[in-house]
Parts: C-alpha cells; sequence; structure tokens
C-alpha cells in the first residue's frame, strides 16, 4: 500500500508540474512531483474533516486517487511536455555521477529500514503529532477526544498536539492505508530531496563537485538521525529549501517565469504547514523581489502561506476544535538586552560550529562561504548571503522574544535551513562555478 | 578508414577517456571525503552500527516484536493493567516524582518512569482502559480502582484501591496529591534530584 501511495503522490505532482511548465533533469522532476504531491495530499484528511467525511482507509485511498486522476487528466492534456521531460536527453547519467548514487543508496537503506521497522520515538512526536494521528486513526475524525477532552484536562500540558499539522496529516494517511508506524512517507521525502537538490546544483555547477558537496551533507550525524526520526524540522528545512530554490531560478531567469515564483509560495506555503515559525521568515526570502512592483509581487507570494498559517492556527484551532495554550507568547523583555543578544549570539555559533553535530560539513560550507564573499562581491552574491545571515537572524530574535524557544532543541534543529541554504549558497557560488568551468576547460585540454 | 569514421572515433575515445577521468577523480575525492577522521568514526560507529543490528534482528520480526525492541517495559505495564481492569475500571496515574523518589534505582539507571506523562501514557494506551491524572478533581480520583504504589524494598505494586477502605483510599490519594506529576525527562535529572532530594508539597 505504500508503493501505491508513492506513485500516487508523484502522479498527483507531476500533474501540477506539467500545468507550471517546469522543467527539470527527469530523476529532479519525479522527485519535485513526489513532493509537491506528498504536500497536497497532505490536506486530504483535513479536506474530509471540513467536508464531514469519516477519515478512513476507504476515504483517504479515494480522495488520493482522485486527486491523482485530477492530475494524471492534466499530465494527458499536456503530454507534449512531459514527453519531452521523459526524452533520453533529459535523463542523462554519466558514469562518473553513479557514485554519488551509491553512497545515497548507502545512507539511504538504514533510514527507510529504520522508518519502516521502528515505531516512532521522539518525545514530541509521540505526545504530540501522533498522538493526535493515533486518536484521528481510531476515532475517524481531527475533531477527536484528545482535542476536546482529554488536552483540556491534561497536566502538563505542551503545545507539542498544536504543532503545525503536516506530520501528523501524513501520519494519519500512512496509518489510515495500513502502514505500522507510518513514517515511511519520511524516507521518502528525504531520498527525493537529495535527488532533487543534487540536480538542482548540478544545474549551476560541475556534477563532480555537487556530488562531493552532498556526500558532505550526508556525513552530518545531527542531520542524519533526523531522516529516520519523525520530526517537524527536517520536513520543514525540505520544503523551505525548495521555496528558495525556485525563488532563486526565479530571480536569476531575464524573463522570470511566474511558474518558479508560484511554486516557490507553495512550497513555502507547505513549509509553514510544517512548522509554525516559518511564517516569520518570510521577508528574508521576499529580499529577491527587489525588482519593479516589489509590493503587490510580495503580497501575492504571502497569500498561501498566509492563508495556511491562519487557517491552522487561528481558524482550525480555536473555532473548530478548542485550543488549550495560546501559539507561542511573544516576550517584549527588553532588560540586558545586548548582553542576552550576545549570548544568544554565541550560543548559537557554539551549535553551528559544533563538529559532533555536522562534522566538518558546515565549517566547509562557511569556509566557501568566506572565500566566495571576498572573491565576488556581487549584488547576487549578497542577495543569497543574507538569506543565510537573515534565517539566522530572526532564529536569533526567535530565541530572544518567544517563549519557549531555546538554542539547545529549537535552534539546534531549526538549524537545518541554515545548513541547506548555506550549502545552496556554495553550491551557486560564482567560486564553484568558475572552478567548474575551469575543471572542464582542464579536463578537455588535457585529453 | 574515411576520415570522418577516424574522427569520429577519435572523439569517442576523448568523451570515453574524460569520463573514466572523470569517474577517477570523483572516487579519489569521495575516498578523501571518506577517510576524515569525524566521517569514518561516523561511519564505523554509526551508520555500521545500525547495518549491524539489522543483520542481527533479521527480518522475521513480527509487529509486536519490533513494537517490543522500543516499548517493552511500557507495553509489559500496560498489558498488565489492560488484563486486570474492567471495562468500568479507571487507573489513577502515579505522580513522576513519587515513583522516582520511592521505587528509582540509580545503578544502573533507566529511563525515569517517563510513560507517566500524561500524553504519552495516553498515546501507549489510547482506547485500551480509562485512566485519570493526579491533578483530575477530587470527584473524578475517588472513582479510581487502581494505581501503582512504591516503595525501596518491595518496588512497584499494582493495588486494586477498592480493596481498601474509604478512609485508607483517601489517604493514599491526597499523599500521591503531594508530589509534583512531572519532571524528568531522562535519566541523569532524576539522578541529580535524588542527590539533592528536598521533598515538599506541591500545588498546581
Amino acid at each position: 500500500m505504500e508503493a501505491i501511495a508513492i506513485i500516487l503522490h508523484i502522479v498527483t505532482g507531476a500533474g501540477v508540474l506539467s500545468i507550471l511548465r517546469i522543467r527539470r533533469h527527469l530523476i529532479a522532476f519525479l522527485s519535485l512531483s513526489f513532493l509537491l504531491g506528498i504536500g497536497l495530499t497532505s490536506f486530504v484528511p483535513f479536506l474530509l474533516e471540513l467536508a464531514h467525511i469519516n477519515i478512513n482507509k476507504v476515504s483517504v485511498l479515494l480522495s488520493m486517487a482522485l486527486l491523482a486522476i485530477a492530475s494524471a487528466i492534466c499530465c494527458i492534456y499536456n503530454r507534449r511536455f512531459l514527453i519531452q521531460i521523459l526524452s533520453i536527453n533529459n535523463s542523462k547519467i554519466r558514469l562518473y555521477e553513479i557514485p554519488f548514487f551509491l553512497i545515497t543508496a548507502y545512507f539511504m537503506y538504514i533510514s527507510i529500514w529504520k522508518c519502516y521497522f521502528y515505531p516512532n520515538i521522539p518525545f514530541d512526536t509521540l505526545v504530540g503529532p501522533e498522538l493526535i494521528a493515533k486518536a484521528t486513526f481510531f476515532e475517524q475524525t481531527l475533531r477527536n477526544t484528545i482535542y476536546t477532552d482529554f488536552l483540556t484536562h491534561t497536566y502538563p500540558l505542551s503545545n507539542q498536539p498544536y504543532y503545525a499539522p503536516f506530520i501528523m496529516l501524513m501520519q494519519v494517511i500512512f496509518l489510515c492505508l495500513g502502514s505500522l508506524f507510518g513514517k515511511i512517507w519520511l524516507s521518502g521525502m528525504v531520498l527525493a530531496f537529495f535527488l532533487y537538490f543534487y540536480f538542482e546544483l548540478r544545474y549551476y555547477i560541475h556534477p563532480l563537485l555537487v556530488g562531493w558537496l552532498l556526500t558532505f551533507l550526508w556525513f552530518m550525524p545531527e542531520l542524519y538521525s533526523y531522516t529516520y526520526l519523525v520530526q517537524t524540522d527536517y520536513p520543514n528545512a525540505i520544503f523551505l529549501f525548495i521555496a528558495f530554490s525556485c525563488m532563486y531560478r526565479y530571480y536569476l531567469n531575464d524573463n522570470p517565469k511566474k511558474a518558479d515564483f508560484w511554486l516557490s509560495s507553495l512550497f513555502f506555503g507547505f513549509a509553514s504547514w510544517t512548522r509554525t515559525e516559518t511564517i516569520l521568515f518570510l521577508p528574508v526570502i521576499l529580499l529577491f523581489l527587489t525588482k519593479q512592483r516589489f509590493i503587490i509581487k510580495a503580497l501575492s507570494y504571502s497569500i498561501i502561506p498566509l492563508i495556511l498559517f491562519i487557517g491552522w492556527n487561528y481558524i482550525f484551532l480555536g473555532f473548530i476544535i478548542p485550543k488549550a495554550v495560546p501559539l507561542g507568547t511573544i516576550n517584549f523583555d527588553f532588560s540586558d538586552y545586548f548582553s542576552r543578544g550576545w549570548t544568544t549570539l554565541v550560543g548559537t555559533h557554539k551549535i553551528m560550529f559544533d563538529i559532533a553535530y555536522w562534522n566538518y560539513s558546515f565549517i566547509l560550507f562557511f569556509i566557501i562561504l568566506l572565500v566566495n564573499i571576498s572573491l565576488y562581491r556581487t549584488k547576487t552574491e549578497f542577495l543569497k548571503l543574507s538569506w543565510v545571515m537573515g534565517m539566522h537572524i530572526i532564529f536569533m530574535l526567535i530565541v530572544l522574544h518567544i517563549e519557549g524557544a531555546n538554542i539547545p532543541f529549537t535552534f539546534r534543529r531549526g538549524f537545518f535551513k541554515i545548513i541547506f541554504l548555506s550549502l545552496f549558497y556554495a553550491g551557486t557560488s560564482q567560486l564553484l562555478i568558475n572552478c567548474s568551468k575551469w575543471l572542464e576547460r582542464a579536463i578537455t585540454k588535457y585529453l | 578508414m574515411k576520415r570522418t569514421d577516424l574522427f569520429q572515433q577519435m572523439s569517442k575515445y576523448a568523451s570515453l577517456s574524460k569520463v573514466l577521468l572523470l569517474l577517477t577523480l570523483n572516487l579519489i575525492g569521495i575516498g578523501i571525503i571518506f577517510i576524515l577522521p569525524k566521517n569514518i568514526s561516523f561511519i564505523k560507529l554509526k551508520v555500521q552500527g545500525f547495518y549491524n543490528t539489522k543483520l542481527r534482528l533479521g527480518n522475521d520480526l513480527d509487529s509486536t516484536a519490533r513494537y517490543n525492541l522500543v516499548y517493552a517495559k511500557e507495553a509489559a505495564i500496560i498489558d498488565l493493567l489492560d488484563s486486570v481492569m474492567q471495562p468500568d475500571d479507571i487507573f489513577l496515574l502515579p505522580p513522576q516524582y513519587y515513583l522516582v523518589e520511592n521505587a528509582y534505582k540509580t545503578s544502573p539507571a533507566t529511563d525515569p518512569y517517563t510513560w507517566t506523562y500524561p500524553s504519552k501514557f495516553k498515546n501507549l494506551v489510547m482506547n485500551k482502559f480509562n485512566f485519570v491524572e493526579i491533578t483530575a478533581p477530587d470527584s473524578l480520583l475517588t472513582k479510581a480502582t487502581h494505581t501503582f504504589l512504591a516503595d525501596k524494598k518491595r518496588g512497584l505494586r499494582l493495588v486494586n484501591l477498592n480493596d481498601y477502605s474509604a478512609t485508607q483510599k483517601e489517604a493514599i490519594i491526597n499523599h500521591l496529591k503531594t508530589y509534583k506529576p512531572f519532571g524528568f525527562f531522562i535519566p541523569q535529572t532524576a539522578i541529580d534530584y535524588l542527590k539533592h532530594k528536598t521533598h515538599k508539597q506541591w500545588k498546581q
């Protein structure tokens, strides 16, 4: 049943991508289809609830099939475009790229096995998304007794059950489809993300360099753990990364494609649907909209993320089901602000450069970033740098001003977002673009 | 051989040589990344450790066995409760501080009764039986039929509260109410607490 779900996700995503005419390498296209499909399918239980239909195997499977059929019709309508995507020229992989895929298989095998074999372990997941997902599965409704009876009386009460709903909804879907522990969708997301990331960077630099950069990404112990532990942070970082990568294409293109813009907005919406505080990073991505009609573009971009943010946090929670804890209390304490700010800065840097968490990888990305910015001080490079730094600054403000946010947990796992962006920065840097050209020239000359 | 054929043949060899050269370069690069000290220890200790675990566990474990690899203790507690409780019975979830203070062994340090976190307990129990927390109103607490009592000598004991007189039951509940319901997530915090223990009356 999990295999059927994966195929349905790919078909769902492919239909939308064919409407938007998003051109990518075949493998990147399929990966992006899967990630888009999984994002769209996560709304199925939510929409069933709004339509007062019981959430069970039949209704979930039927809804997913309907979604896939609608997308398949779009695929048939845009078949010429899809034939181009499926063409041999667009699906070539060279022999020297194979080692990276073998490394990915080596790491992914364990991730898939652990997702399939073990029940959920993280405390935050057990007392939050999984608790709600199980109750939804047994009671066939999101308006279940956990929300209506249990959480309104229990002590101590934490905010995990009120987390943004993506992983809870995915657990609901896979439990309904008969998956024992549900979480196999996470492995699918991680694999699709790595493949998408590889081909996205290959668009800018030599495949050899991409393979090495992403091999470093696999060697991050902390990041690797979350390829099989279900938490909100990894899926959130994946969605956010795709939003940024599409926005970058939109920015670079002489004739910006609206499809890239809307796809970016949709994935930013998915990211907000996965972690609530993502909405605070909206100004960072909007930095790339500096050309004409900034306000209209910024407002258009924000529509989907804001609808999803408000829809879950203020309409579903609060109006449709009771909400026992408020959404993160903001504190306006400015006493000892500089000293606390300095402590936060030092604390976040300790996490960022702790090789026990990230091995050498982040240090390498940081070195590339420093060398690149000292050699190539173009507007684009500065804007990309502002993504990485902007995320860091907003995280520091979150730690300083939102009750419960902290460096050891909130920032450490939230740092995944910054890692992907700093790697994207390195992979699209002028430094590595020039290195790629040099490598190509050197090899041609040698032969 | 025609001149054009010769050129085609040469460019084919050049292209093949280029691919082989890049493959060699790639393997050298990846090899260097692998042998960096931290990376090699990550592979040996963590990833290869998982491969060994997978080999040891094999492919024949059923769903219960797989569940028990992580939640054996919790499953045993819940199965025990499920076997003795009737549909109308209510389990009184004891406070974690009570269990840690009275029945926790620091050597070897184990999980400090994290199953008593109400949301986690609810996740594990779901609809198997009813339970009530120590912070519930007295009107609910007096309906409780079972709980765990703890002491250093006998450890944890599952008791039927209906076997006690009304006064004794009230005394047990009142005693449990003096403990904070929850506060330890990892063994070290429980060990540190027991070293400097000061039991104070707790109020919500």
